[in-house]
Parts: structure tokens; C-alpha cells; sequence
């Protein structure tokens, strides 16, 4: 089994996340204040929520999560493997409807959105098949990029910012608790790495701790930055970060928006890749008689389908199926399915 | 041998990826995703929008005039190089439709840097929901006003510069510098709307007309109603000037006057009259300190003039909206004073008055602190500006002492009129109490949200002056 680096499993993670950080953040319908007490707060959560995970990687480092419920039983294996296949496609089918919404909206007469989407599933459907170590060197080169068109829009809006434009409202538990229930909703990292954790080398535990810092920082960053420079032009930005390329110039470049958008795709294509692959080795894990490549056309056939139907009719968004359902899902796979495996005995190669 | 048949075969699933996807690209010949060349786009600078007597919208696309750039030079400066086309319609994209049927060519706005709005705009809410939903209208383009139509001021054909409207958007920069002009990104409008009952400033942008044109502006002058005021402030900015230019104080020429002056050199060439005109921008551009760029005219608005006339821009006073509507002129003066209070002023010449004659001194600011506080249940915003001073060198240190005192005078007055203009007769929260009610007293603040009309009300602003030297 090739496996990657601790490094690059910060990278996988870190970039499953903050292609909703960049797409939605701040969410124009909430008010900025909850939001930001709402990403505490759900961080927080999500440090409490790994720790099974974490446990059963010390347990069993060199079985994925369903490898070891098959073992115990393997109905039960079976149904758990189908239901992190059914999460991948939800995961898959709520990101590319949400980067056609972006694609339909930012560049409406450039592409139809079911060309950008398919091009996306096609891409990401030529890297599961190359494995997680393809995935993870693209990754890098996506954080890089990400990285660094950050800091250029930051560097281009510097003398923009001012706190002035800072308004704050007093939080209210109600609308607070909304925004910790949407940031949950889109921890997918829960659905990672109980999968991925046996790909890495050492360090499992504290590269999802790791990851999980890192995305509070760019959230924390991201949010700044918007607050301070696009003041109350928030309110009605359906693209906050988007909004910052197109305000930013230098005295070369007029605007920086389209120097933002190859990061958006290759995330996009992380992304999708990433949870193709673990749909793949879940059933793969399930039915070892059937080829895994099958299960990762099948996947992509399947997810891309279902956004193809969703971006034809212009229905960008479930509410249900994309925050109620998922949550469920990651709530049983990511928390409370390790939890249960926590207790008796480990592997006897045990590490760490 | 193994390794290089997986990565030819790699090569090979990689290239009929990318194949698919442009061949999905480019397959799309007709309707919304039909592809357009470059060719087959035209790159507008600059948007006007005036309103015509039965309500429709006339839109005014500036764009660079392809007859004006040489075939082996980029821009042939002896000719202009800016082309503009106007149509009318019941909306703006309508109208914007129109303008593309007539140029055979789809309009591009990513590059527009100049939202000018005609005189006669008297509603901005469908401005603005164009400005906010047009595809690739960019969130930093100036969005102004103008004593004429809008379309007067983009038929101006500028020789100098890259495009006519970057020398507009130079001149706004500049004078936002020296505080004669407040920020008019389309940004900044958008948040002060929103955070406001819908008040923000729009600087005005003018054209230095000749004595025959002025002559018949004067006789129209009765039946402009909007910026009547803003008349009498252009006249007096002309006087002001003429009475600079006796005094010939070459120091206060600024980088864009001189630009006037080499543009209107060459049109010195063309004809007597021009040469007229063109000492006349050079003496107003002065004055405007920054805001002036020079060009040449060949026809305007409605009813074109067909001799050439030279001309320059300036800023002069501003526009309060309130609720999306035009409501009152401030001057120039009015202006420069919310610069100071509002976000400094890099560099802005104050003529102190000893006597009867003016010393010139360059103000700037340094810092600004503000405090707010409630007593006797009036909210006393309390603004401490220190200003650091220039002088010639040619001053004693008595003389220096004197200027500064005059000065400051001249800044608390300019800086009061302003108060008393925006807050105590307009009632209009252009010097973000909004922002410093939210962050000091949050209670006073939802009152503020509900009604700021009446919080305004009981708003003191007091200014304190420390002069640096």
C-alpha cells in the first residue's frame, strides 16, 4: 500500500473543508458575528468528535473503518460500507451542484454548468482511479496555489481595509446554534479520515488536529479580510472571497478574480477526487469480488447523474439532503460508529 | 519499458481528458454559450447613464477607438482614442443591448472603470441593481455624477492618457488624495447604503467650458433644477482661478495640470480658439489641483457643437444621496472639510489670509482620533485631527506661526460648514457616526437603525485642531 505524508494528509483534509470556507463565507443571509462564534464553537466540537476516530486509528492503524466492521460482522460491514459510498455521493453531488452555482453565477455566458461539472467529475474520476498519491501531490499544488492567491488578493486589498466598516450585532443563542448546526454539516473530514488514516505514515492523530487548526485560521482569515474590506457589502455578496479578487487590483493586474478561480477548481477537483477514492475503497472493502474500479465508475456515474439532474433544473441547493442527511451521516460514521469500535481489544500490531 | 507504457498510457487518458473538455467547449455555436472572439467584443471604459424627459434610460458606452492606435504603435496620440456610442431605452441593459446591436459587437464591463451619472438621474436603485447584477461590473469602478448629461462628458475625446477613462479615474484618485473629492468606488456607495438610510457622496465631475458654450449654459441655467448650486460654485471656482493665475504661483501646478497643458499644446496647433480655451483649463486645472485632464471635443450630448473645443475635467463639490436619491450639493469647500474629517487628506493647499493677501500652506493630515460620548441625551462625537503644515521657505518662523493660526481657522471653518450642512440640514450620516455608534454604544445604535433621523438630531460633533509643524 502507498502511502502518504503527514504533511500531505494535513493537506487532503485542510482542502476538503475550505472549498465551502472560500465559496460561502461569510454566508450573506447570517450575520457575520454569529458566524464567526459559530466556527469556535463548531471547532471546538470537532476536536471532541475526532477523538474516537483517533482511538480506533491507535487500535487498528492498519484497517480502515469499514475493514473493521466487516470484520466484526460482515452484514453489518457490508451496510456500513454502503452507507460511506451513499455519503461520498451526497459529499460529491452537494459540492459540484454548489461549483456549478458558482460557475452559473460569476461566469454565467461562459460555460453551461454541466459542461464545468462533468469536466470536474471527469478530472476527479482520472485521479481516484490514480489513487491517493496522486491526489495528495495534486493537493499540494493546489494548497500552494490557494496559498498564494490568497496572499496576493491580501497584499492587492491592504490599504482597502479599514475598521470602519466593521459592524457588528449582538449574537443570539438561536442564530449561533444555526451556524454551529451548518459548519457541522460540512465537516466531511469525519468521513475521510476514518477511511484514509491507514494511507498515512505516522502522525495520524494530530494531522486532523493539525487540519482542523489550519481551517479556523483561513476561516478566521478569510472572514477578516471580507469584514474589513467589503463592510456591508456582505449583506448582498453571494460570493464573499470571490468578491475580494474582483475588488483587488495591482498596479499591473486590474482585477484579481480570475487569478482566484483556478484555485477554486483544482480544490473542487480535490475534493471530489478524494471522496470518490474513499467510496471506492469502502466498497471495494464490502464486495471483494467485484473489481474496485467498477465501484469508482459506478460512484461517479451515480453522483454525477444526480448533480447533472439537480444543475439542468437550476437547483442549487437541498436544504434537507445537504445539511440534515449529511450531518446524520457523518453524526453515525465519523462519531458514533469509531465510538462503538473504541472498546475491545486492538490489533496486535499496534502503533504509536 | 513497463514504466514507459504507463506513462504514455497515462499520457494518453490525460490528453483525451483535456481533448473532451475543450471539444465540449468550443461545440456550443449558437445561443447563450456561443463562443465569441476576442474580435467579436468590445471593451467598454466607461458607462454613462442620463435620463430622458419621458423616463427611459440613455446609456453611453466609452470605448478605445480603433482608428486611434497606429498600426505598429499602441496609441497614435495625435488622434483620439476613445469612441463612444448612446442608446435609449426603458432599462439600462436594454439600452446597454442596444448599443451592442449598433457597434455589431457584444459589450464587455469586466475592464469599465466609470459609472457617470447625467445630471438628471434623480432615482439610484435601478443603477445600482445594475451595477450589483451586470456580469463582471467590477465592485472598485467610480461611480460619480456630473453637472451635464453623462454623455456630454464621455463624448469628450481624450488625446492624452492610455484612454479617456483612465484620466477620469486619475482625476478622481488625485482628488480624493487632496481631499476634493470623497471615495466613489462602487463599494464604498454600497456600504454606506446599506449601513445609512441610503446616504452616501457622489463628487461631481465638470468640464472647463469655453466663454461661448458658458454663455449659453448661463441662459439654460433657469431651467437646470438639480445642481443649480454646484453652477454658482463652478463660477466661483473660475474666479478663484483667474485670480490664482494673477498671483502666477507656479508651486501649486500639479502632475495632471501640467498633462492639460501638453494636450491642449497640441490642440494649440489646430486652431486660435483652442488656444483660448486651453489657458483657461490650465488656470482651472490649477486651482482643482489634480483634477483636470486635458482632450478634445468633437461634439457633444444632444446637440453637438461642431467646432472642436479644448477642455479639461475637474471635481467640484459633491451630490448627498439620501435614500437613492439626489438630495443637495455640497461645495468644494463642504468637501475638503469631510475629507478631513473623514479619512485625511494626503496633501491640500489652504490659502491663509493676511491681510489682503493669501499665503499658501500645505495641510495634511496625521492622525485622527474620535471619541463618543452622551450627555444631557446628546451623543457629543468628539474628532481630534492633528494636521502637519508646509510652508515656503522664504516664511520667518513669526510669519509661520501666523499662517498656521489662519489655516486652522480656515480648516475649523470649512470643517463646521460641512457639520452643519450635512448633519444639521440634510440630516445625512456621511461621517460614519453609524460605525462609531456600533462600536461604542451598541443600545444607541439599534435606536439608530430604527430611526436615524432622530439620533442625527442629537449628534455634536466637536473638532479639535492640533497643528504639527
Amino acid at each position: 500500500m502507498r502511502k502518504i505524508s503527514f504533511g500531505q494528509m494535513i493537506t487532503i483534509l485542510f482542502l476538503s473543508r475550505i472549498f465551502y470556507a472560500m465559496t460561502f463565507i461569510p454566508f450573506m443571509y447570517s450575520d457575520v458575528t454569529c458566524q464567526v462564534i459559530g466556527f469556535s464553537i463548531s471547532t471546538a466540537i470537532e476536536c471532541l468528535a475526532v477523538i474516537p476516530v483517533i482511538i480506533l486509528y491507535k487500535k487498528h492503524p492498519d484497517k480502515n473503518l469499514c475493514q473493521v466492521a466487516y470484520e466484526k460482522s460482515k452484514i453489518f460491514g457490508i451496510l456500513i460500507c454502503v452507507a460511506f459510498a451513499f455519503a461520498a455521493v451526497l459529499v460529491i453531488n452537494r459540492l459540484l451542484r454548489y461549483f456549478g452555482y458558482f460557475m452559473y453565477v460569476t461566469f454565467p455566458d461562459f460555460l453551461p454548468s454541466w459542461i464545468v461539472i462533468g469536466a470536474i467529475a471527469i478530472i476527479s474520476f482520472y485521479a481516484a482511479f490514480q489513487g491517493i498519491e496522486a491526489i495528495a501531490r495534486s493537493a499540494g499544488i493546489a494548497f500552494g496555489f490557494f496559498v498564494l492567491s490568497f496572499i496576493i488578493v491580501t497584499a492587492a486589498l491592504w490599504t482597502k481595509m479599514s475598521f470602519t466598516n466593521v459592524i457588528y450585532n449582538y449574537p443570539s443563542i438561536k442564530h449561533i446554534s444555526h451556524e454551529v448546526f451548518n459548519e457541522l454539516s460540512k465537516f466531511t473530514e469525519l468521513l475521510l479520515f476514518p477511511i484514509l488514516y491507514p494511507y498515512i505514515k505516522e502522525k495520524a492523530g494530530k494531522s486532523i488536529y493539525a487540519a482542523l487548526a489550519l481551517k479556523l485560521i483561513f476561516v478566521y482569515l478569510i472572514t477578516s479580510i471580507c469584514v474589513l474590506t467589503l463592510g456591508s457589502y456582505l449583506n448582498i455578496s453571494k460570493f464573499p472571497f470571490f468578491d475580494l479578487g474582483t475588488y483587488a487590483e495591482t498596479f499591473l493586474i486590474e482585477r484579481l478574480d480570475a487569478f482566484l478561480l483556478p484555485a477554486w477548481i483544482l480544490i473542487a477537483f480535490i475534493k471530489t477526487a478524494l471522496f470518490m477514492l474513499i467510496a471506492k475503497i469502502a466498497l471495494s472493502t464490502g464486495f471483494k469480488k467485484v473489481k474496485s474500479n467498477v465501484f469508482l465508475l459506478i460512484i461517479s456515474v451515480a453522483a454525477f447523474a444526480a448533480s447533472l439532474a439537480a444543475v439542468l433544473q437550476e437547483k442549487w441547493s437541498y436544504s434537507v439532503l445537504d445539511k440534515t442527511v449529511i450531518m446524520i451521516l457523518i453524526l453515525i460514521l465519523g462519531v458514533v460508529l469509531p465510538l462503538v469500535y473504541c472498546f475491545g481489544k486492538g490489533d496486535e500490531n499496534e502503533t504509536e | 519499458m513497463k514504466q514507459n507504457r504507463i506513462i504514455l498510457k497515462r499520457f494518453s487518458i490525460i490528453t483525451i481528458c483535456v481533448l473532451f473538455i475543450f471539444s465540449l467547449c468550443s461545440c456550443n455555436s449558437t445561443g447563450r454559450y456561443a463562443k465569441r472572439d476576442i474580435d467579436e467584443k468590445i471593451i467598454v471604459h466607461a458607462l454613462g447613464i442620463d435620463m430622458t424627459k419621458d423616463g427611459k434610460f440613455e446609456v453611453t458606452l466609452q470605448m478605445l477607438a480603433q482608428q486611434g492606435s497606429g498600426s505598429n504603435t499602441p496609441i497614435d496620440p495625435s488622434k483620439p482614442n476613445s469612441a463612444s456610442v448612446s442608446q435609449i431605452a426603458d432599462t439600462i441593459p436594454a439600452a446597454i443591448e442596444r448599443c451592442e446591436t449598433d457597434l455589431g459587437k457584444k459589450a464587455f464591463l469586466g475592464h469599465s472603470e466609470l459609472i457617470l451619472l447625467g445630471k438628471n438621474v434623480e432615482d439610484l436603485n435601478p443603477i445600482f441593481d445594475f451595477a450589483l447584477n451586470a456580469e463582471g461590473i467590477s465592485l472598485g469602478i467610480f461611480m460619480a455624477y456630473t453637472d451635464v448629461t453623462a454623455k456630454e462628458i464621455l463624448n469628450i475625446k481624450i488625446t492624452s492618457g492610455t484612454y479617456s477613462a483612465e484620466v477620469l479615474k486619475e482625476i478622481f484618485e488625485e482628488s480624493v488624495k487632496n481631499g476634493t473629492s470623497t471615495e466613489c468606488e462602487l463599494i464604498r456607495h454600497i456600504d454606506n447604503i446599506e449601513n445609512t438610510n441610503g446616504v452616501t457622496v457622489m463628487p461631481i465631475i465638470k468640464k472647463i467650458k469655453d466663454d461661448k458654450k458658458s454663455s449659453d449654459e448661463k441662459e439654460n441655467s433657469s431651467s437646470e433644477e438639480n445642481f443649480g448650486e454646484s453652477k454658482s460654485d463652478d463660477s466661483n471656482v473660475k474666479s478663484e482661478n483667474e485670480k490664482v493665475k494673477s498671483e502666477s504661483s507656479e508651486d501649486s501646478q500639479s502632475e495632471s495640470s501640467s498633462k492639460s497643458e501638453e494636450s491642449s499644446s497640441k490642440s494649440e496647433e489646430s486652431s486660435s480658439k483652442s488656444e483660448e480655451s486651453s489657458s483657461k483649463s490650465e488656470e482651472s486645472s490649477s486651482k482643482s489641483e489634480g483634477g483636470s485632464g486635458g482632450g478634445e471635443e468633437s461634439g457633444s450630448g444632444g446637440g453637438s457643437s461642431e467646432e472642436a473645443e479644448v477642455t479639461a475635467f475637474y471635481i467640484d463639490g459633491a451630490v448627498i444621496i439620501k435614500n437613492k436619491k439626489p438630495q443637495s450639493v455640497m461645495t468644494r469647500d463642504e468637501i475638503i472639510g469631510l475629507s478631513f474629517l473623514n479619512n485625511g487628506i494626503a496633501e491640500q493647499e489652504i490659502d491663509a489670509k493676511l491681510g489682503d493677501t493669501f499665503k499658501p500652506v500645505n495641510v495634511g493630515s496625521v492622525k485622527k482620533d474620535t471619541k463618543v460620548s452622551i450627555k444631557n441625551n446628546r451623543v457629543a462625537v468628539d474628532i481630534n485631527l492633528t494636521l502637519s503644515y508646509e510652508f515656503y521657505k522664504s516664511y520667518s518662523e513669526k510669519e509661520k506661526k501666523i499662517i498656521t493660526a489662519k489655516a486652522t481657522e480656515h480648516i475649523y471653518s470649512i470643517c463646521n460648514k460641512t457639520i452643519t450642512k450635512a448633519l444639521k440640514e440634510e440630516k445625512a450620516d456621511i461621517f460614519e457616526i453609524h460605525s462609531l455608534l456600533n462600536h461604542n454604544d451598541y443600545t444607541l445604535y439599534e435606536e439608530y437603525k430604527k430611526n436615524p433621523d432622530a439620533i442625527l438630531e442629537r449628534v455634536d460633533i466637536n473638532i479639535k485642531i492640533d497643528p504639527q509643524n
